[in-house]
């Protein structure tokens, strides 16, 4: 290519990267394109059609509760700090107090009293239960704790908002008493506590506070997934922080000790910047939202890039800086070769119609394309040269390390006790091998937090089950008659723990039938005697009145839904009524009960499953490719190397006792996708190729990236550290193996 | 006549005494009287109504709880009790710890005379008690005798105790 097309190509790609700077700002800036919502992972075809849409919505309903219990010797403390809390809270706009939605239920009770019923049926309000209904609101009347007032009576004179309240709200703790000098905070956040901007306004106002009122011998105890999703993010993010300044400067060092130059490192960042700045312009302009998950797999994708670049600057002392265009054509075909290989494994990601897999496919190859291009348009203009002084220095340099390296050969010795060590860690793991997809167990939660939590719910009976009955129906009656059904069939002990949004709203045949019996059996045989007990007549109540302009209290309305073809329910339900409703809807094709953990963890195995399947469809298509590239059968071999990695990840991870998870197969797409290249390299080396990268170069490539994602293997954080050491081992694995390729090649080129 | 004492020097008397509760509510005529035994103990306090119905609370600093006609006790939640009843410091009215009661209430009144018979009046400093609570009148000598709660709606309820009787 001559010099004016090169420059055309350089303008090229400057234009392409200014219009995709636009695009994705474009994109970005209006908000709404980056999904944080780990509930948007759960699988849209793994579940029926509404449990994934009710569990979205329940999750956010469960997840947003959050209880405070705040504590101090002195009472008064206790009480002004609870109070500068719940102030600093409401001024958030995060969150809204229990007692509003307290009174918003009470008022809702009370309009609807006549018509709402604690019984399953309407037919099981009898004459008896009428009986019951006096004497208990005699028991009210006469208690001196009893909440009556002349005016409640007026209207509601058999107290049926109290048994009401009683029956239909399970016990929240919400106003219980709290021991001396504690203040219990209770409320739900405004919107999911998976959220993170939710999850940061909320936890920022809550630290602000705790380090205003902790000198005054004030202490807090929270509940709430608010709290643990906040501190598994933030030893997510230290863990990941530590280990990334670690791997940084691992890799400064690394390039400074080979090439010798600072601009060695900008160089680098330029390949894997141009190779981001590809990934979001593909994955935005595809999807309409893009999964943050996305980001933290893709990035590792993309990160390998950095090899482009480390490929072109050795190609500096290997030619003793010779012209651009020799330098480009000594890597430019194997290079293209890697690429597209590494493309094509990413690309099976696509196979399974996970959406979060598609975007990190299209991420990936999306920065793939675009930090190639980078490394043969713009790299070449920043190292030029390395001047008359230092050209020779370097290059001495440069040969001294490739010397070294020369010694790291296989012998028959090393060969055999690494074979060895292969087959007895392959024999243990296949005997001790876990898998793990229980989301619950991804992250230990904090301990501190869980005390906490136990002090709370063993204070205020706070308790916070996320599990639910799950009813639905192609009408929002159906779906309510499905959850009448369930609610009847379960014993009463069960079916009172349960918070069931269809008890406080029923259709409106069952209100006016529940309505005519309270009318017949209570109100109308027992008013005239309650009414001359208080010194009245009947005309003097108005059992019947209601207030006009009720609305169903927020917090019932988020409990249900609709897709576009089904209404559904959701009703709460704590352990000790799970039984009884799983034994209710086992036969039963429109009512499930749905544990979220489990299902999350349904996903997470589903996607293990996909990611195993994907990272085999990865090995077949880059072997068709590598056929269609080199038209032999012996360019198979370069799949062993990545193979072995990728069962060697597998097997150090058993060892170290990290079990196989979908976070273990993602680190193996890293393997497949990055260690093929050290092989296709030697293997182009072997056929003469005019590869001399197959020395010194792929243990750099391999170094790097084994500084920048294997060292998460050293994470405390399970799903960062299985990532981790999938990726080291797998890549160690590859480049030690990565000598089959080239025996396959010299052995063909010895056949011909 | 013997000489009433100091209210915020009172000890709290163990033992049964009898007591009498009158409620009188708003637009009502006729006032809901009902009698029962109550007996104080170290940090607790057995309220038994007997007449007409059967309740027993037991009522701690912290917590109440309710059982009706012998059946099973349970913690008086928000269904079941006043809301001032439940967070203004009932044992304290009941046992005559009444600088407790300091807390939770601004306190007036107190002996016409040093030993004459004294009168309390508590008015709530919060303003979510207010809503429901206007004052709470404790009158006595040795002991409170009678407390006079009179509520925002503007019902009252009335509670005479008789003197104790040691076990």
């Amino acid at each position: 290519m001559g010099r004016g097309g090169r420059f055309g190509l350089v303008g090229l790609y400057g234009l392409a990267c200014l219009l995709a700077v636009l695009f994705i700002a474009a994109r970005l800036l209006p908000g709404g394109a980056l999904d944080t919502d780990i509930q948007s992972l759960l699988p849209a075809q793994a579940l029926k059609p509404p449990i994934r849409e009710a569990m979205v919505q329940a999750g956010v309903a469960a997840s947003s509760r959050v209880a405070m219990l705040v504590s101090a010797k002195d009472p008064d403390i206790a009480a002004s700090a609870a109070a500068d809390l719940q102030k600093r809270l409401k001024a958030s706009g995060v969150f809204v107090d229990a007692a509003l939605d307290g009174e918003e239920t009470a008022r809702w009770l009370f309009a609807n009293r006549n018509q709402l019923r604690c019984e399953p049926r309407p037919e099981d309000f009898t004459a008896a239960t009428a009986d019951q209904v006096v004497q208990s609101s005699l028991v009210q009347i006469y208690s001196p704790v009893g909440p009556v007032s002349g005016e409640m009576l007026q209207r509601d004179p058999f107290l049926l908002t109290l048994r009401l309240s009683g029956c239909l709200l399970p016990s929240s703790g919400f106003g219980a008493p709290t021991p001396d000098g504690t203040v219990l905070i209770s409320g739900r956040l405004t919107g999911s506590a998976f959220r993170l901007d939710t999850q940061k306004q909320f936890i920022d106002v809550v630290r602000a506070w705790t380090a205003e009122q902790s000198p005054r011998g004030v202490s807090l105890a929270r509940a709430g997934a608010a709290f643990h999703a906040e501190d598994g993010a933030r030893h997510a993010r230290r863990d990941v922080s530590t280990v990334g300044v670690a791997s940084t400067l691992g890799i400064i060092l690394l390039l400074l000790t080979v090439f010798r130059r600072p601009r060695a490192i900008p160089i680098t960042l330029l390949v894997v910047a141009g190779g981001y700045l590809g990934s979001l312009v593909a994955v935005l302009a595809v999807f309409k939202t893009v999964h943050m998950l996305t980001f933290v797999f893709g990035s590792a994708f993309v990160g390998v890039t950095a090899d482009y670049a480390i490929y072109y600057l050795c190609t500096g002392p290997l030619t003793g800086w010779g012209s651009q265009a020799e330098r480009r054509a000594m890597i430019f075909r194997p290079v293209t070769v890697c690429m597209i290989t590494s493309a094509m494994g990413f690309s099976c990601l696509a196979l399974f119609g996970v959406p979060i897999f598609s975007q990190m496919a299209v991420f990936a190859g999306g920065g793939l394309v675009s930090a190639w291009a980078c490394a043969f348009t713009l790299v070449p203009l920043f190292d030029r040269d390395a001047g008359d002084g230092r050209r020779e220095r370097l290059v001495g340099v440069w040969t001294g390390l490739e010397k070294l390296r020369g010694r790291l050969v296989w012998n028959r010795v090393t060969l055999t006790l690494a074979a060895l060590l292969f087959i007895v860690g392959a024999v243990f793991t296949v005997g001790r091998m876990q898998v793990l997809d229980d989301v619950r167990k991804f992250q230990p939660r904090s301990p501190v937090l869980v005390a906490e939590e136990a002090e709370v719910r063993a204070a205020s009976g706070v308790g916070f089950s996320p599990n639910f009955l799950l009813s639905w129906g192609a009408t929002p009656a159906e779906a309510k008659a499905r959850e009448a059904q369930v609610l009847a069939a379960i014993p009463d002990s069960a079916r009172r723990a349960i918070l069931s949004p269809d008890r406080f709203d029923p259709p409106a045949a069952e209100r006016q039938a529940t309505e005519a019996r309270v009318n017949d059996l209570l109100i109308g045989p027992h008013l005239p005697d309650r009414a001359s007990l208080l010194g009245q007549t009947a005309g003097d109540f108005q059992p019947l009145a209601r207030p006009a302009d009720v609305a169903l209290p927020s917090w019932i309305q988020a409990l249900s839904g609709k897709t576009d073809k089904i209404s559904y329910l959701i009703a709460p339900t704590p352990d000790e009524a799970a039984g009884a409703v799983i034994a209710a809807t086992r036969t039963m094709d429109t009512a499930a009960y749905v544990d979220p953990a489990d299902a999350y963890s349904q996903a997470f195995g589903d996607y293990r499953r996909a990611a195993a399947l994907a990272a085999a469809a990865a090995f077949g298509a880059v072997g068709l490719m590598l056929l269609a590239i080199y038209r032999r059968f012996s360019a198979l071999g370069i799949l062993v190397a990545p193979g072995l990695g990728v069962v060697g990840g597998i097997i150090v991870a058993s060892v170290l006792g990290a079990p196989l998870s979908f976070f273990s197969m993602m680190g193996a797409f890293v393997v497949v996708g990055t260690g093929a290249d050290y092989s296709i390299l030697r293997y182009e080396a072997a056929l003469g190729k005019q590869s001399p990268l197959a020395g010194l170069p792929i243990l750099i490539t391999a170094l790097t990236a084994i500084l920048s994602m294997g060292l998460l293997s050293l994470s405390s954080t399970y799903p960062v550290r299985a990532f981790g050491i999938a990726v080291a081992a797998g890549l160690a694995i590859s480049y030690g193996f990565s000598f089959v390729a080239a025996w396959c090649g010299s052995r063909h080129v010895r056949k011909a | 006549m013997a000489k009433c004492s100091d209210p915020f020097a009172l000890r709290a008397e163990t033992g049964q005494f009898d007591f009498k509760q009158t409620r009188r509510l708003a637009n009502m005529k006729t006032p809901l009287v009902s009698t029962g035994i109550a007996e104080v103990k170290p940090g607790r306090i057995d309220w038994r109504v007997v007449k007409p119905v059967d309740v027993r609370l037991t009522i701690t600093p912290g917590r109440i709880t309710q059982s009706v006609q012998g059946g099973k006790a349970q913690a008086v939640g928000p269904a079941s009790a006043d809301p001032f009843l439940r967070s203004s410091g009932l044992f304290e009215i009941l046992t005559g710890d009444y600088d407790a009661l300091r807390r939770y209430y601004v306190i007036s009144g107190g002996q016409r005379a040093p030993g004459a018979p004294w009168k309390l009046a508590l008015k709530p400093k919060d303003a979510g008690l207010g809503r429901f609570l206007s004052t709470i009148e404790i009158a006595g000598c040795n002991r409170a005798e009678a407390v006079n709660i009179n509520q925002a709606n503007g019902d009252t309820i009335a509670i005479e105790m008789s003197a104790v009787r040691r076990n």
